[in-house]
């Protein structure tokens, strides 16, 4: 068997915490609106949020993985930071982030650094974002980035379309059908983060960013975000 | 000391919000205390706490669970943690924090990582057999409290069969009776609830017990 295979399963398995499942990254707003009613557009929401993440998530993950410092891996942070506009998102990816954190130390590892990282992060150090957590965690487990930045998008997208199942709400045969349609842009987001430079990350989704906003108030809310 | 964690569970409708907000009135002159809710549509319990104003807003802070009450108490308690250690930093000198779940089924229950104590709220217009369902809020809860006793007779509910069974299910653990909107059987929750704050004691509820009466036995 592959070296760290299980790891990584262990990693993107959606029973791994994070809290994850309690956000919709403005989702929410875009069923409750008609953006997103069917598959279709359940999945071009995703591939849109998708779009993004190839561009400042998924590079500041390979640059927090192969940091050589932490300082590094906090210069990277605060940046992905600047790239969410929505208090929402950005909220939402911080809480995951130390969640994730949080789930790394208590596995009680040999590499210390996902509970150095975390202190960090408590102290108001670092922001503490979920992609780039996610990096550190990559590292302590020594899996290939590569590995890491597909399970990193993959689970990402499972969450939304697990969300966009409730909401909408789908079957679970639509919702199934829609991840696997998910695989072909997946695989686009992580090839084109390998170009993108982590220092100088971006991030265009107008419609997510707007939807993530006013879900802010949204009166009759399943999710946090 | 860390403020004492207790998860309030229970059925849609069964009176958490109602208990957690008696409690509050009643004890918020000797403890320090703050509230996370879990609810699963709106804000709705979280401003029922501050419109009644037993806690000021900053003391409540709501948590929305993306429709699964029981995942976000139980499997990945993440975002209630971060609710938690938040109040935790903003007020250090709490005694108590109640984690009020969203009204579940009779499967949920708390994780240890979460809460160290939890009540379990039903009600008996919910039906007097639900104690004999068993499931983990009623055999596992530190406290039972049967709810809404002053409605037994519109609802043919059977109080001592509810106790019955109950007590048959939690080995030693307590169940009490209240009519929380009138106050009936409050003191004895009062008392229970100082008693775990200022002496972190309580029966534990290890029933090993299952809804047929029978022990649970481990086959290795």
């Amino acid at each position: 068997m592959r070296a760290g295979l299980l790891p990584l399963l262990q990693l993107s398995d959606s029973a791994f915490p994070t809290g994850a499942f309690s956000h919709s990254l403005g989702l929410e707003t875009l069923v409750a609106g008609g953006t997103v009613r069917d598959g279709a557009t359940l999945e071009a929401a995703i591939a849109d949020h998708l779009g993004a993440m190839a561009t400042s998530d998924l590079p500041a993950l390979r640059g927090a993985a192969e940091a050589a410092s932490v300082e590094r891996v906090v210069a990277l942070d605060r940046t992905l930071g600047a790239t969410k506009l929505a208090r929402e998102a950005r909220a939402a990816s911080a809480a995951t982030g130390r969640s994730l954190l949080d789930s790394a130390t208590a596995l009680e590892l040999t590499d210390r650094r996902p509970g150095e990282y975390r202190d960090l992060v408590r102290a108001g150090d670092a922001p503490g974002h979920h992609a780039v957590a996610y990096g550190v965690v990559c590292t302590a487990l020594d899996l290939p980035v590569e590995d890491g930045v597909a399970a990193f998008a993959y689970a990402a997208c499972a969450s939304l379309v697990a969300a966009g199942q409730k909401l909408v709400p789908l079957g679970q045969r639509e919702a199934q059908r829609t991840l696997l349609a998910l695989h072909v842009p997946i695989a686009a987001a992580v090839e084109l983060s390998a170009d993108i430079d982590p220092t100088d990350p971006y991030a265009f989704a107008p419609v997510q960013e707007v939807a993530s906003m006013a879900h802010e108030r949204q009166r009759t809310r399943l999710y946090i975000s | 000391m860390r403020p004492l964690k207790l998860g309030i569970g229970g059925p849609v409708g069964s009176g958490k919000t109602a208990l957690v907000a008696e409690l509050c009135r009643r004890m918020g002159g000797e403890l320090e205390i703050a509230v996370v809710t879990n609810d699963i549509f709106t804000r709705e319990d979280a401003e029922y706490l501050i419109a009644a104003a037993v806690l000021s807003d900053g003391r409540v802070t709501g948590v929305e669970t993306g429709g699964c009450p029981h995942t976000a108490i139980r499997d990945d308690v993440s975002m209630n943690q971060l609710a938690i250690e938040d109040l935790e930093e903003r007020f250090p000198a709490l005694d108590l924090v109640f984690v009020e779940s969203g009204g579940d089924n009779l499967s949920a229950s708390f994780s240890p990582d979460l809460v160290d104590a939890s009540v379990y709220v039903v009600d008996v217009a919910g039906g007097d057999k639900v104690p004999r369902k068993g499931g983990p809020g009623v055999t596992r809860s530190e406290l039972l409290v049967i709810n809404k006793i002053d409605l037994a007779d519109r609802v043919g509910a059977d109080l001592s069969v509810m106790d019955r069974d109950a007590a048959a299910l939690r080995d030693g653990a307590p169940v009490l009776f209240t009519s929380v909107v009138h106050g009936d059987g409050m003191e004895e929750v009062v008392e229970w609830v100082r008693a775990a704050v200022r002496q972190r004691s309580w029966t534990p509820a290890g029933s090993t017990l299952r809804g047929d009466g029978h022990h649970h036995h481990e086959h290795a």
